[in-house]
């Protein structure tokens, strides 16, 4: 049974449609991958389940329950780290705690997602000496702790070099196997969303809607390598392109 | 030879280069001195009117002759104690609003532009004012500093806190901060740079308002040693109380300046990757 809902939702800034009466539901512990062009809505998506913003029209719930600002069980890592540059590696891991109960009790807590993105040993540092890919790994420490049920990833690996995101690629999929939380991963990368994710959605360009829905039977961690992924990737690639293709001839269109 | 080598590439051994040798310590003071030394040169060529403009060393001998009295400590100390009095009670006042009208859209458009206006009104407007209220002893000259003080503070603070990047006020908001969580750790600290500035400008300003307000009938004080150089045509008095106000109006500042690095060691700011080169 879908347990996070987006039913019909629109949303528009100012005179621009970006999401068209969209819906989509993601089960409980399932991985989906939102992708698309840059603009198409897919960070709005991902901030309408977050509670940081709220739909013109249409509902977005969890459980059956209205979503109208930020929840306890639901987790988000941004695009850019976002960390707190005043507080120390453990201490912004600790933020994910809400700033609630027991000091002591926090910091271990905090200390054992620090450890489990292999980050234990920079606990003392500040932001500031850090390497994007270690920064990031925070910013997913800091999401873990909250033990989500629904983990929320805008781009999450977007600015980093190949290898490093191939590596947090990994633990992120370690991570899911370990916790297995929801997760919806709004990403540009058709390698990343194949690798991922158990169903990908490919959005055409704002306003948008969902033009295919792709459920990905293989087990995980995936070989990239192998014929069938990346026959996923390439069909992929082929909607994505597609979409791309409509657009250009609506724009002719329009110009002629 | 590989030693050698690695000592010669290692970062913390690296020969300093010219510019940065120029940053030494005493920098800052390389152009008063030079200054002093010309005006110096100035008087006893006869170059310069010493009676108008004196040279440093009678400058420092008024100074030294009023410093053994125990005039001058005196005069310094009541002067120093009325900025810190008027400083801390402006800049206190103005954090607590500062924070008010950073965080209430409703202070902003109601009571701001009435703040606004007032922080147009130049210092010595006020002087007569304060004197009908509080009358002519200590209370009007600690007002009128705190005056001074509060807007810097309070306008710094503000907008600092209005300027808090959205993107850090989510992190707080995602992890299920309430309002009042979201501005004690993250709006505060994140506005505290620009507190700081507040702060310093406010300190600066402080030192503005303690001449206005040591001339408004004070019998003691560096405004009041001012004053006094004035009526005896003392010059080596006026520049001498200039020179003082210059120090004193310095050292509080660095002092501040002091204070607030170890809150400020996070920023990766340009100034601070100066202080670690």
């Amino acid at each position: 049974m879908s347990q996070f809902r987006l039913e019909a939702v629109q949303r528009a800034f100012g005179e621009r449609v970006v999401l068209n009466r969209l819906s989509l539901s993601i089960a409980e512990g399932e991985a989906v991958a939102v992708v698309g062009r840059s603009g198409c809505g897919k960070s709005t998506l991902l901030r309408l389940l977050a509670g940081l913003d709220r739909p013109d029209m249409g509902r977005v719930t969890i459980d059956g329950t209205l979503v109208t600002g930020p929840r306890p069980d639901v987790a988000v890592v941004f695009q850019e780290p976002r960390l707190l540059p005043w507080l120390d590696v453990l201490g912004n891991v600790m933020v994910g705690l809400g700033g609630k109960g027991d000091r002591e009790q926090a910091r271990q807590e905090a200390m054992r997602a620090l450890r489990r993105v292999g980050l234990a040993e920079a606990a003392a540092k500040l932001p500031k000496t850090l390497s994007g890919g270690m920064a990031q790994r925070v910013g997913i420490a800091r999401a873990l702790v909250r033990r989500p049920r629904l983990l929320l990833l805008d781009e999450p690996f977007s600015a980093l070099d190949a290898l490093t995101k191939v590596e947090l690629q990994g633990e992120l999929d370690r991570i899911r196997a370990e916790d297995g939380p929801a997760l919806l991963l709004v990403t540009h990368d058709l390698e990343e969303a194949a690798a991922l994710a158990d169903r990908v959605v490919v959005l055409e360009a704002a306003p948008a809607g969902i033009v295919l829905d792709l459920a990905i039977d293989l087990p995980h961690p995936r070989n990239r390598r192998s014929a069938a992924f990346q026959a996923i990737e390439a069909r992929l690639a082929r909607t994505l392109g597609g979409t791309d293709a409509a657009e250009e001839d609506a724009g002719m269109e329009r110009a002629a | 030879m590989a030693t050698i080598l690695a000592r010669a590439t290692a970062p913390g051994s690296r020969a300093r280069s010219l510019p940065s040798r120029l940053g030494l310590p005493f920098a800052g003071i390389a152009l008063p001195v030079l200054l002093a030394l010309l005006l110096e040169l100035g008087a006893a060529t006869g170059w310069l009117q010493s009676r108008f403009l004196p040279p440093p060393s009678r400058i420092f001998a008024t100074l030294a002759g009023l410093w053994t009295t125990g005039d001058l400590a005196g005069h310094i100390l009541i002067t120093l104690w009325r900025v810190a009095l008027g400083f801390l009670f402006g800049a206190v006042a103005a954090t607590l609003l500062g924070m008010v009208a950073g965080a209430s859209p409703l202070w902003r458009r109601w009571v701001d532009p009435t703040l606004q206006g007032l922080r147009s009104i130049p210092s010595i407007a006020w002087v007569p004012l304060f004197i009908l209220w509080f009358g002519i002893f200590e209370t009007p000259k600690i007002v009128l500093i705190a005056l001074g003080a509060f807007f810097p503070v309070y306008l710094s603070l503000s907008t600092a806190l209005r300027e808090v990047d959205r993107k850090l006020v989510e992190v707080g908001q995602v992890n299920g901060f309430d309002r009042l969580t979201i501005l004690r750790r993250i709006m505060l600290p994140a506005a505290l740079p620009g507190w700081v500035v507040g702060l310093r400008g406010g300190l600066a300003l402080g030192w503005m308002f303690v001449i206005a307000a040591e001339l408004m009938g004070a019998s003691a004080g560096v405004g009041y040693l001012l004053l006094d150089g004035q009526m005896t045509g003392n010059a080596a008095q006026i520049v001498g109380c200039l020179c003082l106000f210059a120090l004193l109006g310095r050292l509080t500042d660095l002092a501040l300046v002091m204070l607030a690095r170890p809150f400020l060691a996070w920023q990766d700011s340009v100034a601070e990757r100066e202080q670690v080169a």
